[in-house]
This record gives structure tokens, sequence and C-alpha cells, in this order.
């Protein structure tokens, strides 16, 4: 099992409630099945898919990209800095 | 510098950093906070960010643009919080031996930067308080 921290900002915390989430998931997990995981717990969620951008230990990586035990995973939706 | 920060942004420090005497060019762009969009007054946004990616991603956009212009050196600073009308919210400043070089560096830093900073604004109009 993996442990990993979840980072979540914007319109992802308005429909959370919380900016940080830590789940537990099986080894080998990688970052759609981490979001997918989080969707189960918050279905809210699942709308979001197609419009973010997952990043790992503050890099944005794909959504086959593995995830290890201790990693910061953050869903990112669209940006509007600046 | 690379920043972000919940302070004012002061841009005379930042150019401060960026100028050597081989440069014969600074180039300063500054986002301000504008009083309206899409026909609705606005009095104030609020900036969020994921600031430790937001650093990474600042820095690394700062280092393909000195990669593709040699010899530039570059300032950003993006804030957070609640801003008012007026209110500086990022400010990019590009120092190169000539201008071309600087303006090119600091319009692409600037485009990247609002495509893939992880920053969000909400825009308050004259009808809700945070």
């Amino acid at each position: 099992m993996a442990s990993v921290q979840i980072k979540l900002f914007a319109s992802l915390k308005d429909v959370v409630g919380h900016e940080e989430v830590n789940l537990e998931c099986p080894a080998g997990s990688n970052t759609r099945s981490i979001f997918l995981k989080l969707s189960q717990k918050f279905p809210q969620l699942k709308s979001f898919e197609s419009s973010i951008m997952p990043a790992v230990n503050q890099s944005y990586v794909s959504w086959n990209d593995p995830v290890s035990d201790g990693d910061e995973v953050a869903f990112i939706p669209p940006v509007s800095g600046g | 510098m690379i920043k972000v920060t919940k302070d004012n942004i002061q841009v005379e420090p930042l150019r401060d950093s960026v100028w050597t005497p081989h440069c014969g060019a600074v180039v300063t762009f500054e986002g301000v906070v504008r009083n309206h969009d899409e026909g609705r007054e606005i009095h104030s946004i609020y900036y969020e960010a994921y600031e430790s990616m937001a650093e990474k991603e600042l820095s690394k956009i700062v280092k393909e643009a000195m990669a593709e212009w040699k010899d530039t050196r570059i300032a950003v600073v993006h804030r957070t919080g609640k801003l008012k009308v007026g209110e500086i919210s990022i400010a990019v400043v590009t120092a190169a031996p000539h201008r071309r070089e600087a303006f090119a560096a600091g319009r692409y830093v600037i485009d990247q930067v609002k495509e893939r900073a992880p920053i969000w604004k909400k825009q308050e109009d004259t009808s809700s308080e945070l």
C-alpha cells in the first residue's frame, strides 16, 4: 500500500471542502486510479476529470504516471493566474 | 528573483535584480487588477496559488526563456491574496543586451505563466463580498 497526500485548489477545494486529503492506495497506482478512488469518496469530482491536469511532487505529469508512497499529488483545475 | 508572495509587488528591486551593465534594454510587464470583466464591475480579485508548484513552474518557464534568448536575465513575481483595482498581480522584468530579446522573453514568460502556473483568480464584483 502507498500513502499519498492529495492537494486540492480552487473549484476542487470548494467541492471537496478540504485543502488536503490523505489516501491509502494499492502499490502500482497511477494518477488516474488515485483520482478515481478520490471520486468515489467525493462523487462531485468526477465531472471535473476532463478539465484537470494531474501533478506529482509539484510537476505536471500524465494520467498514466505512477504514484509512490509519500508522493504529493495534486489535481490542477484550469489555471487563471497572471 | 522568482517568487509567489502575499506582499505588494515592488518593481524597482526586480529591475535592480536583473540589470547588469551589459544590458541595454529592460522590459517590464505589470499585470494589474482592472475594474471590469465582461461587462461586470470588479472591485477586487482574490488570487489562490499552489505556491510550491507555482514557484517551480515559474522557474521552468524562466529557464526555457533564458535558453531561447541567450544573455537574457529575468525576474518574475506573482502575488496572492486579495488585490484591489490598480494593484499589481504579476510583474515580469526582462533585461537583455538588446530590446528584441528583452521583449520576446518577457512576452514568452507572461504567456506561459497564464497557461501553466497553478494560480487561480476569483473576481469579486460589486454585488459580492468575500
